[in-house]
């Protein structure tokens, strides 16, 4: 049953460097390759655009004062969470059959977690200022931890692909113990994460204990789901040949991630909605208001639908549907990080006419624009464009990484494939 | 220990934004913010009534900064650009500020600005009080209690030019303040109490 | 979620500074000839705290009377700060406004004009050239030579306005002089000729410092704590002291919701009330028959045939006579007895009765039943009214300038307030007081030196109200320091016919305001902080001297209305009768008052004192004393006026309003009442630029959301406003404080803020007919006005 097939890398190993740079210099001809150095390059200038202009470019305002930016760095983190949990799993549970998807779930996960990141540092508005969390680090701050524990986590991608690759003895021996610290730096990760926002008591909406088990219970379908769509896309261009069973398998912890978290937002949506009062307002903006396509996007098509597709075996056998199911999944979530955040500054504590004050380009024009009664948001050209940049960015990192590590012509062998399933067969 | 505070006579406050504008000369806030704002509560329009006509109500809450005991504000900046002074005041170093707007997020009253783009002013100079710095583009901003005023000894912008008088400011540790008294004498409350922030402005009608 | 808007195109105000000198759009110079003026507060400020900084004190505008003494704070030759000054001696005149704190950024506004300008399209146009002082002052003085010569110095006007009187230039021309302007003389006209006190403006009796001393304050279309901010003061101050606040208004106003008691009413319709609590008052019999008798004219005696008062001898100068019940007779009003208020007797072969029985009889009529009918009032609640008025006392009737007053039966709600105020004693006692308050009316005042010319130089007077003479072409020149189209006129289309076939107008101003379009010349006016003397003037108020101190130099081009006016004198080929300098006028004014309160107060001193020194001899508040006499025919409140009589308004005898009543079939087309109120951000047409006021209000216009839901809009619209005289388009927004069947706009509201037209193309120029007879000329009935409302 168990094909060799996900041993395939392993077999074509062969070690001259000059034969990865040569690789390397035709990656940078590809066309899609490219495609993605204009975008980063496009990404970029505007965030130069915007480091000159100040984030009055975004679409964010006094009464809405994150947006797309906090949005993907959510989403990212999220995503990232999926590869490294895979990868770590296998070894601190030793389910073997994962370790064959270990290395690019780790590209995978470090390519998104630098991601995040960017996000973090492009939606702060005095970069230049940002040596002061070293100097004088606030303890009580969320976003500081988060800082701290993101580049913890970012250390770990980074020496656990270094231990995957290495050849030296014992590699396999701290790959292991790596992945008993990036098990739990993963879930930490995600949990600090929504504390940022599940601290906050000002925020209806995201003030709730179970707002770290949420982003736990996304980051895992979300991260799986790219994984699931990254691993199928390597299988389909050739690169990397991934057992049809493992996918299966792993759709169906993806199933199970969806309904742990179909039941986390089923819990707090109930406990919101309960007491018919304050969390029964904002829920009915989540349902109703200007945030109810995500929430009810993220319900239907990012939770039951995907359940419904990979709770049947069949259907996990199947990659078109595993890859479809997967891709709802990650839209679902980022729905789900759009609702979440925007859903809170939509009605603001008090209200009341004129509003708030906004702040933006428009409002220091002057006159009566400058109030808004409700947040409201969207994001601007320039800022989707940084965006889109970011994410480029992610996807040249994952992209470089995986050529180098995975598909190049003497590209190191990954320490633990080779012992995955016992002694490499004979193709 | 002094402990800086406000207290503002709801009914005395006839909306008429005098304040929002002392502040905004005072501490040379820029166009399209303000640090001080007058709500009309729960209307969505200018001096709007709530009710049906002729059963109305109109009340008035001006809100600033209401420099808590317990500042949510001060809590999740990363590097401690937001602080609680010695006076009892919030305030923030722009200089230490990155711009991350954490605190924007975390204050329940919506009191901060952030300085979206490089501010624009209207006249185009640095109007107010010598003493108020300046403020680049990418920080946050907010009521710093009219700090340049009160260390001196003087009432806040917002105080002094009020027509109706319905600001009181002084020492909340001194017994014997105005301040104290009348917080103690009109049982004043604070906004939004459940958040627990303890804030020093408080309001009574 | 909705996305951002693009900064707005066109000049942006970073672009105009750049660029300044540029005046608005429609003008559309190059640039001023002139920088210099400016270049200085167009730099850069830099490391301020070591700028080159002083503070100096001024007074502020007057006409919102406020009167606000400020300190003024300069930076850089800039104005960064603006703070009430505390000089007074007492706190409560320490005040300021957001209006004033908004000059910091309205002196320096895009609206400013820089330079004197020629018209060089046709008139209302707004097409102008740049032409120097010379230039403008020289063809100006020319053309009013020649206008004079031609017609006559009576078909000059010189307009006179609260912030800027060019009298000097109006005696000099022999120029008219627009005493009766029709505007917040509509009360006055029916309740100042009892008192004697007011002068057609119905100032209250006793400061509004004595509120403390009431018990009950009845507010009728006075929304002072919006319209008149200073005395908001007062007015809390008192409701501390127990005074209970009733509120007659139309619309749920600020002053409303700060009240005891709101009592909503059909909108023109005031009198109606006011005579059912004169009706209530008598069928109760809870007058005052004492201060009936002691100080008013309701024992004199009337003919009942001609209605006229009878005299001593039958002789017009004869003293009035009253009716002495124990010794049947007439007698002078003058003898202490008890006269008679009620009954009919036989005077020299005449049928008389006192002017109270007459009243009874005229006033029998409306009841509470039948002014519910008009005003919307139920019985139950005018009777309560009526009884805390006269048994909830001392009490105060306070009224305003921005309801009641601007229909055409204006004087018939001052009369019967009058004649309410005097059945009960409502009046002359502490906490006892009438009329429009705030502002330091009724303070202790003193009279300055006024400069003077030779007899020869003297205004025409005027036979008409100007809004009459409109109509005619009596006038040929028109010099205004003011927008007199949207604030002097109603019914825009008839004024622009008539500025149309004017041989000259000139415009002095400061800011480029809707009448600046229409003008032939246009001459720069500085602000009030600005100015070329460093004392620039001195005046009383609030039971003070103050004076006005140079803050800044003027800038750009512009030129204080003194000089202005002193250069045109000059080239009338007088300029020798007039003070050379604003600093000599101010110190003649002072220093030469034959006044005893201003003895020894010299402006060294002023200065010296920060800028206020009290009047001195007076202990505040003011009250009205009855027994010293009032200014009037007996020297009593003299409640019944023969001169009416042609009109049968000797008593106050119910009129609808002339178009805004209840029944009048135009309300098929045109069924809401349209509104023009007074609002805290701007003083009529002032500060309708103001960016920092511009930040909380824009032009529009309110109507209760069920109006608005009949009419399928929603808050944001842009709605036409029309009726036969015109339209006006702009915003609209559902307020429910509005009355239903009502439409709330802001008067003075700028014709380019708006989307189209402006609020005076719609109302009613209607002259009422008894108004020639009225002490100030009939009143202009602005609120007195029909519309519809559609989406524009």
């Amino acid at each position: 049953m168990c094909s060799s097939l996900s041993r395939a890398p392993s077999l074509r190993f062969a070690t001259t460097t000059r034969k990865v740079g040569e690789e390397m210099s035709a990656l940078f001809k590809k066309p899609a390759f490219i495609a993605l150095a204009v975008l980063a390059l496009m990404g970029i200038g505007c965030w130069v655009y915007q480091l000159a202009t100040g984030l009055a470019i975004t679409g964010m305002s006094n009464a809405n004062s994150w947006g797309l930016y906090i949005i993907m760095f959510m989403f990212f983190v999220g995503l990232s969470a999926g590869g490294l949990i895979v990868a770590s799993s296998a070894s601190v549970f030793h389910i073997k059959r994962f370790k064959a998807v270990a290395m690019p779930a780790v590209i995978l996960s470090t390519a998104c977690i630098c991601v995040a990141g960017m996000f973090v540092l492009v939606d702060l508005g005095s970069i230049q200022n940002i040596w002061r969390m070293l100097v004088g680090p606030n303890p009580t701050s969320p976003l500081l931890w988060d800082v701290c524990v993101i580049t913890l986590y970012l250390v770990i991608n980074i020496l656990y692909l270094v231990f995957m690759t290495s050849k030296k003895e014992g590699a396999e021996r701290k790959v292991a113990i790596i992945s008993c610290f990036a098990l739990p730096t993963a879930i930490l990760v995600h949990s600090v994460t929504a504390w940022i926002f599940g601290l906050q008591m000002a925020k209806e909406g995201w003030y709730s204990a179970i707002m770290a088990p949420i982003f736990v219970a996304s980051a895992m379908d979300s991260g799986l789901a790219l994984l699931l769509c990254v691993l199928a896309g390597l299988n389909k261009s050739g690169k990397l040949k991934t057992d049809k069973s493992l996918i299966a398998s792993l759709a169906g912890l993806l199933a199970t991630c969806i309904a742990v978290d179909a039941f986390f937002i089923g819990c707090e949506v109930l406990t919101m909605a309960y007491p018919g009062a304050a969390g029964a307002e904002t829920l009915a903006i989540m349902a109703t208001g200007p945030t109810a396509p995500f929430f009810w996007f993220e319900i239907i098509g990012g939770l039951v639908i995907p359940f419904c597709i990979l709770v049947f075996a069949k259907n996990r056998e199947s990659t078109t549907m595993v890859v479809t199911a997967s891709a709802l999944v990650i839209l679902g979530v980022f729905c789900k990080r759009v609702w979440l955040l925007l859903t809170s500054f939509v009605v603001p504590n008090l209200e009341g006419a004129p509003g708030i004050a906004l702040g933006t380009f428009a409002a220091q024009e002057g006159g009566t624009g400058m109030w808004s009664i409700h947040g409201s948001y969207a994001p601007t050209v320039p800022e989707i464009l940084i965006a889109v940049g970011v994410v480029s960015v992610g996807a040249i990192i994952f992209w470089v990484i995986a050529q180098k590590l995975m598909f190049a012509e003497g590209a190191p062998v990954p320490a633990d494939v080779p012992s995955a399933e016992g002694a490499p067969a004979s193709a | 220990m002094t402990r800086f505070g406000m207290v503002i006579d709801r009914h005395r406050c006839v909306g008429c934004h005098t304040c929002a504008n002392a502040c905004k000369m005072q501490n040379n806030v820029p166009m399209g913010m303000l640090w001080n704002r007058i709500l009309v509560d729960g209307s969505d329009v200018l001096d709007g009534a709530v009710g049906t006509y002729p059963n109305l109500i109109r009340d008035y809450t001006p809100v600033a900064c209401q420099h808590c005991e317990n500042p949510a504000c001060q809590r999740v900046c990363p590097t401690g650009a937001t602080y609680k002074d010695d006076k009892g005041r919030v305030e923030i170093d722009y200089d230490k500020c990155i711009g991350c707007r954490m605190c924007m997020a975390a204050c329940p009253y919506n009191a901060r600005s952030f300085n979206w783009e490089e501010p624009k002013r209207d006249p185009a100079f640095d109007y107010g009080d010598a003493r108020v710095p300046v403020r680049p583009k990418g920080v946050a901003e907010k009521c710093t209690l009219c700090k340049e005023r009160t260390d001196d000894g003087s009432e806040p912008m917002c105080v002094k030019c009020c027509p109706t008088r319905a600001r009181t400011f002084g020492d909340l540790d001194d017994p014997n303040s105005e301040v104290s008294r009348r917080i103690k004498e009109k049982s004043a409350y604070v906004l939004l109490p459940e958040q627990g922030t303890k804030p020093q402005i408080r309001y009574y009608n | 979620m909705t996305g951002r808007n693009a900064p707005q195109g066109g000049l942006t105000r970073r672009s105009f500074l750049k660029a300044a000198g540029v005046t608005a759009g429609a003008v559309g110079l190059a640039g001023a000839a002139n920088m210099t003026a400016t270049d200085g507060w167009l730099a850069p400020a830099k490391a301020h705290a070591e700028a080159d900084q002083y503070t100096v004190c001024t007074i502020h505008q007057s006409h919102c009377s406020g009167h606000c003494s400020l300190q003024c704070t300069v930076r850089d030759g800039r104005l960064a700060l603006v703070e009430p000054n505390e000089a007074w001696s007492d706190e409560r005149f320490s005040t300021c406004c957001l209006k004033g704190i908004s000059e910091v950024q309205h002196i320096y506004s895009t609206e400013r004009l820089q330079t004197p300008l020629k018209r060089v399209g046709e008139r209302g146009s707004g097409d102008f050239c740049q032409i120097s002082w010379d230039e403008a002052l020289d063809e100006i003085a020319a053309k009013l030579a020649e206008i004079k010569a031609e017609y006559g110095p009576e078909s000059i006007l010189v307009k006179r306005a609260k912030e800027a009187n060019y009298s000097f230039l109006t005696s000099i021309l022999g120029a008219l002089s627009d005493r009766n302007t029709g505007i917040d003389t509509g009360i006055g006209n029916g309740l100042d000729p009892a008192t004697g006190i007011g002068g057609g403006f119905a100032s209250n009796t006793n400061e509004d410092l004595d509120w403390v001393n009431s018990k009950t304050i009845i507010h009728m279309g006075n929304n002072l704590l919006e319209s008149k901010l200073v005395t908001a003061r007062a007015f809390f101050d008192a409701k501390d002291a127990g005074a209970r606040m009733i509120v007659i208004d139309p619309n749920f106003s600020t002053t409303a919701g700060k009240s005891d008691q709101w009592i909503p009413i059909q909108p023109g319709t005031d009198a109606a009330l006011l005579l059912a609590m004169v009706n209530l008052v008598i069928d109760r019999e809870w007058h005052d028959a004492d201060f009936m008798r002691r100080y008013t004219s309701f024992p004199y005696l009337v003919d009942e045939e001609t209605g006229q008062l009878l005299r001593q001898g039958g002789d017009p100068e004869g003293a009035l006579l009253v009716w002495d019940a124990q010794r049947s007779m007439a007698v002078p009003y003058t003898e202490v007895v008890e006269s008679a208020l009620e009954g009919h007797v036989d005077v020299e072969g005449k049928r008389a009765e006192p002017v109270f029985s007459r009243l009874k009889r005229e006033v029998e009529e409306c009841t509470p039943a039948w002014a519910a009918g008009i005003t919307g009032i139920d019985p139950a609640t005018i009777e309560e009214l009526t009884r805390a008025y006269v048994h909830d006392g001392p009490a105060s009737l306070s009224l305003g300038y921005g309801g009641g007053d601007k229909y055409e039966n204006a004087d018939i709600v001052g009369h019967a307030a009058i004649v309410l105020a005097s059945l009960v004693g409502q009046i002359g006692k502490p906490g006892a007081s009438i009329g429009v308050f705030g502002g330091g009316t009724g303070a202790p005042s003193a009279s300055l030196a006024s400069w003077p010319l030779p007899k020869e130089f003297s205004p025409s007077k005027q036979r008409k109200s100007l809004s009459e003479q409109r109509s005619t072409d009596e006038i040929r020149a028109v010099f205004a320091p003011c927008d007199i189209y949207l604030q002097s006129f109603a019914n825009a289309a008839q004024t622009e016919r008539w500025l149309k076939q004017l041989d000259l107008v000139v415009v002095a101003e400061i800011y480029h305001t809707t009448f600046v379009d229409w003008a032939d010349y246009v001459l720069p006016v500085c602000s009030r902080f600005e100015s070329e003397d460093d004392i620039a003037g001195v005046s009383t108020a609030q039971g003070h001297v103050r004076l006005q101190q140079k803050v800044l130099d003027p800038l750009f081009e512009s030129r204080s209305d003194f000089y202005i006016e002193r250069a045109l004198v000059e080239r009338l080929g007088h300029g020798d009768l007039l003070p050379r300098t604003r600093e000599e006028y101010a110190i003649f004014q002072l220093e030469e008052s034959k006044d005893e309160a201003l003895a020894g107060m010299t402006i060294a001193s002023l200065k010296e004192a920060g800028g206020v020194l009290p009047i001195p001899g007076t202990s505040r508040p003011v009250c009205l004393n009855l027994d010293k006499g009032l200014k009037t025919d007996s020297e009593r409140l003299d409640v019944y006026y023969e001169d009416m009589l042609p009109w049968d308004q000797a008593l106050p005898r119910y009129e609808e309003p002339n178009e805004a009543f209840k029944d009048n079939p135009l309300r098929d087309r045109y069924p809401l009442d349209f509104l023009q109120t007074r609002t805290r951000f701007h003083i009529h047409n002032h500060f309708c630029d103001a960016e920092w006021i511009r930040q909380f209000v824009d032009a529009f216009v309110e109507m209760n959301p069920k109006d608005m839901a009949d009419r399928g809009l929603v808050t944001g619209n842009i709605v036409k406003v029309f009726n036969d005289r015109g339209s006006a388009s702009c915003r609209v927004q559902a307020n429910e404080a509005v009355r239903p069947g009502t439409v709330r706009s802001f008067e003075g509201t700028w014709s380019k803020y708006m989307d189209a037209g402006n609020f005076q193309s719609l109302t009613n120029d209607a002259v009422l007919p008894r108004g020639k007879d009225l002490m100030k000329g009939p009143v202009i009935p602005f609120n007195d006005t029909l519309v519809q409302v559609e989406k524009a």
